[in-house]
């Protein structure tokens, strides 16, 4: 693969992504948001009475603002995507990049590079806001790893959001999939474990490899939760890993398609 | 230049493309016309890396355009207005393109200015006309300042002034040294733009040449007029000659005046004039397309 390629791949994709047609206004919309929610955190850690019940810490706080960004960020990368493809943007780009690779590393990179920085600044402003309003942390390195965890968590979120948006192509498909994945299965799989006693251990296994189960243990420090250890800690995130290089694997098959992106 | 090499393209069961050969000289535009279907769009796909031709091969150069260093001044291709974003803005569209490529920014205004979108550049394409979108287009396929130009019905949705403006840009391209391909359904256009011509049908490349070599290498044809061409065609064929129907009139191809006189005097059919035709590019057109089974789907189109 020639880097070169990939590096101006990255460059060209993250200009676009800050002009007009861009994704301006859905990052405008995910800092905001960030911020709002890290800043009501900050506002709800300050007031004694839910202090005491909730114990909202530092990293809590970075957390929520992670979380704002990463419900604005699949709807943001949902749209970008696919109106690529309608758009014949992708079509267009590999014409004047005819290495499949280079193309698709570059676009991917770049995205992951915007999402990172969408769900870490806030988080990383949340953060000092609620240190400088009073609230407790447990220490500057400790919330400084929480957060960056906690972005590197959304950032893969977003990540399979767009490997997902490039395989299905459409908003509408990438929408139902993720409520499949994220509501409806670990449903059934809840549902299963109920109703059918003896394959309840199976079934809590396979729950436990579905990406909401796993986003949620990434961003679970180790030590900071009574039941996180670092084993389940280090497994999600390799789990993660697994569906990224899955979900990578079947997004280059179909962006390679001689077909993929033409009107 | 350009060349094609024995390529191959099917999609599923339909042999698109049956042994395409032809080159582009530098300092040519050479037009490449043929009935629809007949793998015009498919041919220049392949030269540009979008598509994998099955077998042969399609060089700019000496290279598949894949095998380039540097893409953007090797082969400057637009396929079509669809791959123009309607989010967008014109520069900021070019800048995208020109960041793709590795070009400099500096050429964005430039060309935004060459192809006359100076005033519209940062409107969204979504506002743009047709002919707009062409201008944008072609300003997309010329920023790389590639020495070889693909274009793929460059003319399409252009105002008369916008043709004129295409038709002298392309010669004097040439003339600098340039290879230029370009594809279009408007006979008439490609023939005021073109020096050479490439007459695609059933998948190959039937008849390449310079216009006034195919003009000259064509015996003529002969025009009836009649009320019913449909009802004389019969006869023709039965006669064992290579008939065209056209509005109001049958074009007998490869014989002469009196066999075709012969042959309507047999008929029971009421014919109003015969005349020995000169044949022009376009009846050289008509009769290489005529084994393709469409070309009647565009004898109105070439008019």
């Amino acid at each position: 693969m020639r880097s070169t390629i990939v590096t101006r791949v990255v460059g060209a994709e993250l200009r676009r992504a800050g002009a007009v047609g861009g994704v301006r206004r859905g990052v405008i919309t995910c800092l905001v948001i960030s911020l709002l929610a890290g800043v009501g955190m900050t506002i709800v850690a300050r007031t004694p009475s839910l202090q005491e019940t909730l114990g909202l810490r530092v990293a809590d706080i970075g957390g929520a603002a992670t979380l704002a960004a990463l419900m604005v960020v699949t709807v943001m990368t949902s749209n970008y995507v696919t109106r690529d493809i309608d758009q014949g943007v992708m079509a267009g780009a590999k014409l004047w990049v005819p290495w499949t690779m280079e193309l698709f590393f570059g676009r991917l990179l770049a995205w992951g590079v915007l999402t990172v920085c969408v769900s870490l600044l806030p988080a990383l402003v949340c953060a000092v806001i609620a240190r400088v309003a009073g609230v407790s942390g447990q220490g500057i390195v400790m919330d400084l790893v929480a957060i960056l965890v906690a972005s590197a968590a959304t950032s893969a979120a977003g990540l399979l959001v767009y490997l997902g948006a490039l395989i299905l192509r459409k908003g509408a498909y990438v929408v139902t999939a993720s409520l499949f994945l994220l509501v409806i299965l670990p449903l059934i799989f809840a549902a299963i474990s109920a109703l059918v006693p003896p394959i309840t251990d199976a079934a809590r296994a396979a729950s436990a490899a579905l990406i909401g189960t796993l986003l949620i243990q990434a961003v679970t420090l180790p030590g900071t939760v009574d039941s996180a250890t670092g084993s389940s800690f280090a497994g999600a995130w390799i789990g993660l890993a697994l569906w990224l290089v899955a979900a990578g694997f079947l997004a280059y098959k179909s962006f390679a398609q001689e077909s993929y992106g033409s009107r | 230049m350009i060349s094609f090499n024995n390529v191959h393209k099917a999609y599923g069961i339909n042999q698109v493309l049956r042994g395409l050969t032809f080159e582009v000289p530098d300092g040519s535009v050479t037009g490449i016309v043929g009935p629809n279907g007949s793998g015009k769009t498919t041919a220049l796909r392949i030269l540009s890396g979008l598509l994998s031709p099955d077998q042969g091969t399609a060089l700019v150069d000496g290279l598949p355009y894949r095998g380039a260093d540097d893409t953007g001044r090797t082969l400057g291709a637009f396929l079509g207005h669809s791959t123009v974003p309607a989010t967008m803005t014109g520069a900021g569209y070019l800048r995208y393109v020109a960041d793709l490529l590795g070009a400099p920014r500096q050429r964005v205004l430039t060309y935004l200015d060459l192809v006359g979108l100076s005033a519209a550049s940062n409107l969204p394409i979504a506002g743009y006309s047709l002919g707009m979108r062409q201008r944008l287009g072609l300003a997309s396929a010329l920023i790389g300042e590639a020495r070889t130009l693909v274009l793929d019905e460059p003319v399409n949705g252009l105002d008369i002034e916008g043709v004129k403006w295409m038709r002298d840009y392309l010669r004097s391209s040439a003339q600098s040294g340039r290879c230029i391909l370009l594809s279009s359904h408007l006979l008439s256009e490609l023939e005021l733009v073109a020096d050479r011509l490439v007459i695609l049908a059933d998948g190959v490349a039937s008849r390449v040449g310079t216009l006034e070599s195919l003009r000259a290498d064509d015996a003529p044809s002969v025009l009836i007029t009649c009320v019913d061409p449909a009802e004389l065609l019969p006869h023709f064929i039965a006669a064992g000659a290579e008939a065209i129907p056209e509005p109001g009139q049958l074009r007998i191809l490869g014989r002469d005046l009196s066999w075709v006189a012969g042959v309507v005097s047999t008929a029971p059919v009421q014919v109003t004039g015969i005349l020995q035709s000169t044949r022009g590019i376009e009846e050289v057109y008509l009769e290489e397309t005529a084994h393709a089974g469409s070309h009647l789907m565009n004898v109105e189109g070439l008019r």
